[in-house]
């Protein structure tokens, strides 16, 4: 039974459309973040996400929920599910590595002041995985739902739909950047090695090919395999402290499937294991050049593995980018925990009309 | 379908460190509620919690509290299975949590008294760490995921395991669920009127004053049943199925038809390939709240039909409290306890009953008859989870699993 990719959103501080991106990204024509300390931050415009959302929940929601319900909203509009009795059948499982650190920081400061009473209306949003439980309020998904801590929701979710527990899920990550964070990561080896800090929501639509024939559905990408593996001479330094061995043990359990990947979508930052782990698997390999989105974009946490797969996507069904390759391997890291993913897309059977 | 069995446990509760005291606590009806001892809670209101004793020894375990007490319960599941090191390698790891941790909020307290913030620590509060913890003290090398569904993550953690086994993406897995008392959640409770002194699960409603907020950390050790077999451990239990489900409804409050408890029992049955006929035993989310527990029942009368009178129900939180996270892990071992001891857990309290036609488990009492059972988890987010269990019997072959050759 296949898995395909039906559909893909953004909400990123790199902005919203998948192959702009990528050409940029390609190109290296993305701007530098405005200078905040020691790393650039690079925010999301909150009003280009609130359009995105219904506006009966638009002021129940913190801000990264509104994010998050931004890209779902652009994933269900893109695989075609606008009918209520299908988004019932449609699952959530998304990768956070801060949850809703926005209204957790304000929260904490509640509790830290003199008067640390917490306002009911932030309350509900401080569990992190509001997000995901907003974005399932806004478009009535029902299905299967799961909010895991780090990079392992595109494996997950190919389990549940391979098991049959789901029809079609939207999968991907979401991650914002508070000041209490930014400060958190600066007390940490991030700075040494991260150009820059960025925030955002990025998932696609994965569904058992049948369940898309049927309703007409026209395949983007076909995700082949996923697998997650844990560094274990992980420690917690920020992004310098990979040893590589997880990588390069996510790379060989999705590549055992075929076909060979031509292109490769990495997350390592430039002078880590990681990134050498990376590069040597691109130099051994069939593909042509590997491509490192975080250089552009910086550091998204959940997000930046999730828009790396939504890149993969694209690349495989866009006319405008240039070649398409035969099959894209992305991988992604969650650089609090020492985890990381390798997940494998290739060209679709049937080709979008 | 590879058949998915429980071959370890461990677990530090409110009533004390290891299975044992949570069994004895269990089987004599004793609540585990007192005024919170970690910080001043009259401020909000109420001041009960159900707090892990002072005397569970930490002095030989690094790290933060939280992660501590995660290693004890981790050690006694894993001597319990007699896991050893090669098999410990290979294993993974599935945790719930909800914060993961407290340090985030103990490192920014120095904030508040003019120390400077320690924000390594707040890097060491993200929920995953936990799991980290044991990957670093025990060398585990596959895979460590973390459910962050809120009070679902455990019995969602559950499942993960449960999938990364039938997918072979493990031969062991350790599963289960941390959360230890924070200010900033139990301030939130409050803050939603969701919180009591006593936690009375399906009392009728004046006599329902809210949930009691509790700590634990639970782990299990699953692995396929032929790989147990062949190894010889003790098989205490099989995982017979999970669902997951989304209200879609609310934040906080479940939808008021139960749609999305619902789903996740009936596709828990499915997993299972049990008809609802075969279920035995519920043990119920049911936190004491106003909300959860009428939907909760509404729920189980929709999927068990007019047998739910004849189905014993209880509801653990009577006794350790709500402790999110670590809630349905705790829970799933009380009823593999239940399970493999033919017993029935409590409902500890003796108000008059929300809904008559339940079978309400007032006090705990043996049953000869207890084969499979299902725990319920439902959260913040309208995230629901529920898992069936069964007794251990290698000749009974569940529908859809590959028989057993011993």
């Amino acid at each position: 039974m296949s898995v395909v990719v039906t559909g893909y959103g953004l909400c990123t501080s790199s902005g919203h459309a998948a192959t702009d991106i990528l050409k940029a990204v390609v190109g290296g024509t993305v701007e530098p973040g405005a200078p905040n300390g020691g790393m650039p931050v690079r925010r999301v415009d909150d009003g280009s996400a609130v359009a995105w959302v219904p506006q009966r929940l638009r002021r129940k929601m913190d801000r990264i929920s509104r994010i998050t319900t931004a890209a779902v909203a652009q994933a269900l509009r893109h695989s075609g599910i606008d009918d209520p009795e299908m988004a019932q059948t449609t699952g959530l499982v998304l990768d956070t590595s801060f949850g809703s650190a926005g209204v957790v920081s304000k929260v904490l400061a509640d509790v830290l002041s003199d008067d640390p009473v917490i306002s009911p209306l932030l309350f509900p949003n401080v569990v992190a995985n509001a997000a995901a439980g907003q974005a399932a309020i806004s478009f009535g998904l029902r299905g299967p739902s799961s909010v895991l801590g780090g990079t392992g929701s595109l494996m997950y979710a190919l389990d549940l739909l391979r098991a049959g527990r789901a029809q079609r899920l939207v999968v991907g990550g979401f991650d914002e950047m508070t000041d209490v964070y930014e400060r958190a990561l600066e007390s940490t080896g991030f700075p040494r090695i991260i150009r820059a800090l960025g925030e955002g929501a990025a998932v696609v639509v994965l569904e058992r090919e049948d369940a898309a024939r049927e309703r007409g559905a026209a395949p983007l990408a076909e995700l082949v395999e996923a697998s997650v593996a844990t560094d274990l001479n992980f420690e917690l330094d920020g992004a310098s402290a990979y040893a590589g061995d997880g990588i390069t043990r996510a790379l060989e359990s999705v590549l055992r499937c075929p076909p060979a990947p031509d292109a490769f979508i990495g997350s390592g930052w430039p002078g880590t294991l990681l990134r050498e782990a990376e590069e040597q698997f691109v130099r051994s390999s069939d593909v042509a050049r590997g491509t490192w989105p975080k250089d552009a974009t910086g550091e998204m946490f959940a997000c930046s593995a999730a828009l790396n797969a939504v890149l993969a996507v694209s690349a495989l069904s866009a006319a405008d980018v240039g070649p398409r390759p035969r099959a894209v391997v992305v991988t992604g890291h969650d650089s609090t925990r020492g985890q990381s993913a390798a997940a494998l897309f290739k060209a679709p059977s049937r080709r979008p009309s | 379908m590879t058949r998915i069995v429980i071959t370890g446990m461990g677990c530090v509760s409110p009533f004390g460190a290891g299975v044992d005291a949570l069994r004895e606590g269990i089987l004599t009806s004793r609540t585990a509620f007192a005024p919170v001892r970690k910080f001043d809670a009259t401020q909000y209101g109420i001041d009960a919690a159900a707090e892990i004793p002072e005397d569970v020894d930490l002095s030989g375990v690094a790290g933060s509290r939280p992660s501590g007490l995660l290693q004890i319960a981790a050690e006694e599941a894993i001597t319990d299975a007699r896991l050893g090191p090669d098999e410990l390698r290979d294993a993974a790891i599935a945790l719930g949590t909800t914060l993961g941790s407290d340090e985030i909020s103990s490192a920014l307290w120095h904030r508040r008294h003019g120390y400077k913030p320690d924000y390594a620590a707040v890097m060491n509060s993200m929920s995953a760490c936990g799991g980290r913890a044991l990957v670093d003290r025990w060398k585990i090398a596959g895979l460590c995921l973390t459910a962050i569904t809120a009070c679902a993550a455990g019995t969602n953690a559950i499942g993960l395991g449960v999938d990364l086994l039938r997918t072979g993406r493990a031969e062991s897995v350790l599963v289960g669920g941390l959360d230890t008392l924070t200010q900033l959640i139990y301030g939130g409770f409050a803050s939603i009127g969701a919180l009591g002194n006593v936690c009375r699960p399906f009392a009728e409603d004046s006599h329902r004053q809210g949930t009691v907020l509790g700590e634990n950390a639970a782990l299990i050790v699953l692995e396929t049943a032929p790989r147990a077999i062949e190894r010889g451990a003790t098989i205490y239990a099989e995982v017979l199925g999970y669902g997951l489900s989304n209200d879609a409804h609310h934040m906080t409050a479940p939808d008021p038809e139960g749609r999305g408890a619902t789903l996740a029992m009936r596709r828990c049955l499915d997993d299972a390939g049990l008809a609802p006929e075969q279920i035995d035993y519920v043990n119920a989310h049911g936190t004491g709240t106003r909300l959860n527990d009428p939907v909760e029942v509404a729920a189980l009368r929709e999927v068990f039909g007019e047998r739910l009178m004849r189905i014993p129900v209880s509801s653990l939180k009577s006794q350790i409290g709500h402790g999110l996270s670590s809630a349905g892990a705790t829970e799933a071992i009380a009823t593999v306890l239940a399970l493999n001891e033919q017993f029935l857990p409590p409902t500890a309290h003796s108000a008059p009953p929300l809904d008559p036609g339940l079978d309400l488990v007032r006090k705990p009492r043996g049953s000869s008859e207890l084969r499979r059972a299902m725990s319920n988890s439902f959260a913040f987010g309208g995230h629901n989870a529920s898992v069936a269990l069964g007794a251990w019997d290698p000749a009974c072959v569940p529908s859809g699993a590959e028989p057993l050759s011993q």
